[in-house]
């Protein structure tokens, strides 16, 4: 019995061992939420759209780390195996994991918010090693100016962060300069998982005039519950994602994370055919990318007028339970 | 070699559940005295105080009154492992006397020292290992069989080896023979017998069995009601004396104190 | 291949730390899952602070130690059952490690020196929307302190790759070494005789308390020394990085016995390291191809907790057929897991 055990684990091992002819993409995110999935839809989607076809020239794994970092770490570990040519993670966290342990193969991340800072990459531009990608760093302080053209008299504005995820931490970082140079307040709303985020608002909400939401996949992973915490309080609610904003926000003024994706694809169509990471440009996603989307159903659930000048400026209306697409 | 009490109890009593409702008071006013190289045998009904005297003894438990004193001090706020320096114990169940994952060798070894141990390598000292050959066993040739592996004989053998390696004032037994066949208990108590006459260790010995009871033993207690008599006395085999400082056997009900 | 051996190494480190508790001296440690974690973030937290990769480890190894003691302490002085203790006591470190690493997480830093890509005005230029609002005057960005991180000399990773491997085997072999030479001395023999029977030790002089308190000690400090080896082969402490280390340390304590022939080498003790091993390449193999039935990594914790339901009713088959045999894992499992 003992030496059957033995003899089928030299077995698994040397399977585990082949390689794979085919561009095998492993992809994963910390979590799944819907701009996540987007992003994910855009890159397979920008991949068809190039001409490859899924299952002849490429085939893709797609594992989520259910926001735990050891289970980012292993998703990582799997794929520094053989049988992948290429990894795209997807969010700050699940890159950490993957720049850290794959170093023999692409790391193309995506929707990293601050590369640098999370010690992805040196710098935009181009890099030596094998991690590249597009950040989706947001405009905070155009958000939160936003904010305080359509709520009158704004003093404090609260944060959603994860202080655990290095993208939440920045933009606060951002946020509390925009908010000194606006002369507003910042209170941050910490959680380091869903249900202390949603008991943080909870007792805080009172005393704030708005809701500010950046990139935290903590956040976005309970927007509905946000949401509903903030209607009772007629709180309003920005956030720098637009498909979250579908989900709760009164405003959303950021990037459409399937074009965002559909951008990312063209890094790695470039990896597939033959470039080598360092020969690509790290960047930012360009402003004309930029969407803006306003509820009026919500600012009318919680008596705030929006002024005609930026309804006019608007990419989606959300009227009468209706989306519209204006530009 | 003089005579003089290893072990004394003075009025001790011992009241369980102390002004509770369900009051019970297990010894009564029991003075005594034993004294070196006794083979003292202990019967009784159950629940008459038979292991409450014993847990006395090892200080597991503190009398409500009166003082219990080993080798002429007082075992006040003493606890069970201080007093494991002078006491040696063999209980009924076979496995609690040894260490039934070790071998023989590492039982001994551990058996060797009383007390806190530091970081010196285990040794078996010879003595043990001729303690040990003083059974007629053949244990002492095997001495890396796991301890757990022997009979029940010769596991309560080894613990009784192991109990007087360390040369205790007195082994107190709590009915060592009890879970095993005939043909072991015999061999068991004779090295009991052993113990007491060739090494004149004092042994106090509780026993529900009245053949080993008659045979063995030079002084016999029953104990009923929490009240011990005694009533059988002959000298300790080990010692020669003129005087008998102890009262006889009968009705008469207590050891009459003698502070030596 | 590599990273499954030495990954299985640290593993293994962990296991040896449950096979202590478990096997030694007796006892259901639940402080693991937290004890896990504290030697990862503490020895993060250190290694950012300055202090250099050794002494980190060597002080959270401490930090655990203490951690089993605590649990031995509330177990025996408070007489709270064990299971209890360490739950308590491993839901007390993980809001001590949010306090130690200030997060959830604390990744090791890269570079020396706080950069940051700038804001997007910074970055990226206007924003289309700038003309909607009032121009406000900027304000100095406020002088953050650049945190001088150690420049992360990275132990593990980076250097060639034999090199870890060498690395985690020397500590591992060390560990297991000084463990056995422990355990050969007079108070190793009797902790070692204090799991199989407590109440035994007490004729011989030697507190139970004492030895709870070294058994639950020792097992803690592997656990924590791998830890923070672990945090610092894989770039990152995570508040989460202990759960569910307890089963999984069990399964390979089981792997190692059942596949490790010569079991009684060094007190047992070495048997865990190959099951480490195992474990990781089974690990490795079942996400390769369980990918295809839809298997998810998250879904190991339950393959994990099916093994050991398997191999101790396996186990309790085997004893029924052979009574007195080498297959001691029922005796072991069923009856003697958690005894007091």
């Amino acid at each position: 019995m003992r030496f059957k055990g033995q003899l089928f684990f030299c077995l698994f091992l040397f399977l585990a061992l082949s390689v794979f002819s085919l561009t095998r993409i492993g992809i994963t995110a910390i979590t799944d939420h819907p701009a996540l999935d987007a992003i994910r839809f855009g890159i397979i989607d920008g991949l068809i759209q190039e001409g490859l076809v899924l299952g002849q020239d490429f085939e893709f794994e797609f594992q989520s780390a259910q926001g735990n970092m050891s289970t980012a770490l292993a998703i990582a570990n799997h794929f520094n195996s053989n049988a992948f040519d290429l990894v795209v993670p997807i969010t700050t966290p699940s890159a950490q994991a993957c720049a850290n342990v794959i170093k023999n193969k692409p790391v193309i991340f995506s929707a990293a918010t601050d590369p640098v800072a999370a010690s992805l990459i040196p710098a935009l531009g181009k890099n030596p090693g094998n991690v590249v990608g597009v950040s989706d760093m947001t405009p905070v302080k155009t958000q939160i100016q936003l904010m305080k053209l359509v709520v009158p008299g704004l003093r404090r504005i609260g944060i959603m962060t994860n202080p655990g995820e290095a993208n939440s931490t920045v933009l606060k970082d951002h946020a509390q300069i925009a908010c000194s140079e606006l002369d507003i307040e910042l209170v941050e709303v910490v959680g380091t998982n869903t249900s202390e985020m949603i008991a943080a608002l909870s007792a805080i909400v009172s005393a704030i005039d708005a809701i500010y939401i950046g990139t935290d996949n903590t956040a976005a992973s309970c927007i509905e519950s946000l949401h509903r915490i903030a209607l009772a309080q007629k709180t309003p609610i920005i956030c720098a994602d637009i498909s979250m904003s579908r989900s709760g926000g009164m405003i959303g003024y950021g990037f459409d994370y399937y074009a965002f994706g559909i951008d990312t694809s063209r890094m790695v169509l470039e990896i597939i055919r033959g470039k080598t990471p360092s020969e690509i440009e790290s960047r930012l996603i360009g402003p004309e990318s930029l969407q803006l989307l306003i509820n009026l159903d919500y600012a009318k659930q919680i008596g705030l007028m929006i002024p005609e000048a930026l309804i006019a400026r608007a990419s989606f209306i959300i009227e009468n339970g209706v989306e519209r697409e204006i530009k | 070699m003089g005579v003089w009490a290893v072990i004394k109890l003075s009025d001790v009593s011992v009241v369980y559940r102390k002004g509770e409702e369900n009051e019970k008071c297990a010894l009564k006013n029991a003075t005594l005295q034993i004294s070196q190289g006794d083979f003292v045998i202990i019967v009784g009904p159950n629940g008459a105080g038979k292991s409450t005297l014993m847990k006395v003894l090892l200080c597991e438990l503190a009398p409500t009154v009166g003082t219990y004193y080993l080798n002429g001090k007082s075992m006040r706020g003493f606890s069970v492992t201080q007093v494991a320096r002078w006491v040696g114990r063999v209980f009924q169940d076979p496995n609690s006397g040894i260490f039934p994952d070790l071998s023989i060798l590492e039982n001994l070894s551990i058996a060797s020292k009383k007390g806190v141990r530091w970081l010196r390598f285990r040794s078996c000292p010879q003595k043990a290992v001729s303690l040990l050959s003083l059974l007629g066993l053949g244990l002492e040739k095997n001495l890396n069989t796991r301890a757990g592996d022997l009979s029940g004989g010769q596991k309560q053998a080894l613990a009784m080896i192991m109990a007087i390696i360390s040369d205790p004032k007195v082994l107190l037994l709590d009915e060592h023979t009890a879970s095993l066949d005939p043909k072991s208990s015999v061999k068991v108590m004779e090295l009991t017998r052993q113990i007491n006459e060739q090494f004149g260790i004092t042994v106090v010995m509780i026993t529900h069995n009245m053949p080993f009871a008659e045979q063995y033993g030079n002084r016999k207690w029953k104990i009923e009601e929490g009240e011990v008599y005694e009533y059988e006395y002959r000298p300790p085999v080990c010692l020669t004396r003129s005087e008998n400082p102890f009262p006889l056997v009968g009705d008469q009900r207590r050891c009459a104190p003698k502070c030596v | 291949m590599l990273g499954i051996v030495e990954q299985g190494l640290i593993l293994g480190l962990m296991s040896i730390g449950v096979f202590i508790s478990f096997r030694i001296v007796n006892m259901a440690d639940l402080t693991v899952d937290g004890t896990f974690a504290l030697g990862g973030a503490l020895c993060v937290r250190l290694f950012s602070l300055g202090l250099n990769a050794p002494v980190s480890l060597l002080l959270s190894l401490l930090a655990g130690a203490g951690a089993g003691i605590l649990t031995g302490f509330l177990h025996r002085k408070l007489k709270i059952n064990v299971l209890l203790a360490g739950i308590l006591v491993m839901t007390m470190l993980y809001s001590i490690n949010l306090r130690i690493m200030n997060g959830p997480n604390l990744p090791i830093p890269k570079t020396s020196v706080s950069a940051s890509l700038g804001t997007f005005e910074q970055v990226a230029g206007k924003d289309p929307l700038a003309d909607l609002f009032e121009p406000s005057a900027p304000v100095a960005a406020p002088q953050k302190e650049i945190a001088k991180h150690r420049t992360f000399e990275n132990i593990f990773l980076g250097t060639a790759d034999g090199q870890d491997l060498l690395l985690l085997s020397a500590i591992v072999l060390i560990c297991v070494a000084l463990t056995g030479l422990f355990l050969r001395t007079e108070l190793g023999t009797a902790l070692r005789g204090f799991g199989t029977n407590p109440s035994g030790l007490e004729s011989f002089g030697l507190p139970k308390t004492l030895m709870t308190l070294l058994g639950l000690g020792l097992a803690n400090a592997f656990v924590s020394l791998s830890g923070g080896i672990f945090a610092l082969y894989s770039g990152f402490a995570d508040v989460t990085m202990g759960q569910g280390m307890i089963v999984t340390g069990l399964a390979v304590v089981m792997l190692g016995e059942i596949l490790f022939v010569r079991r009684k080498l060094v007190y047992g003790i070495f048997a865990p390291i190959l099951g480490g091993i195992v474990y990781q390449g089974i690990l490795a193999v079942v996400m390769r191809y369980g990918y295809r039935i839809g298997f998810r990594a998250s879904d190991m914790k339950l393959l994990t907790a099916l093994f050991i339901v398997a191999v101790i009713g396996f186990g309790l088959i085997q004893t029924k057929k052979r009574m007195k045999g080498k297959f001691r894992l029922s005796t072991i499992f069923g009856g003697g897991v958690g005894r007091d």
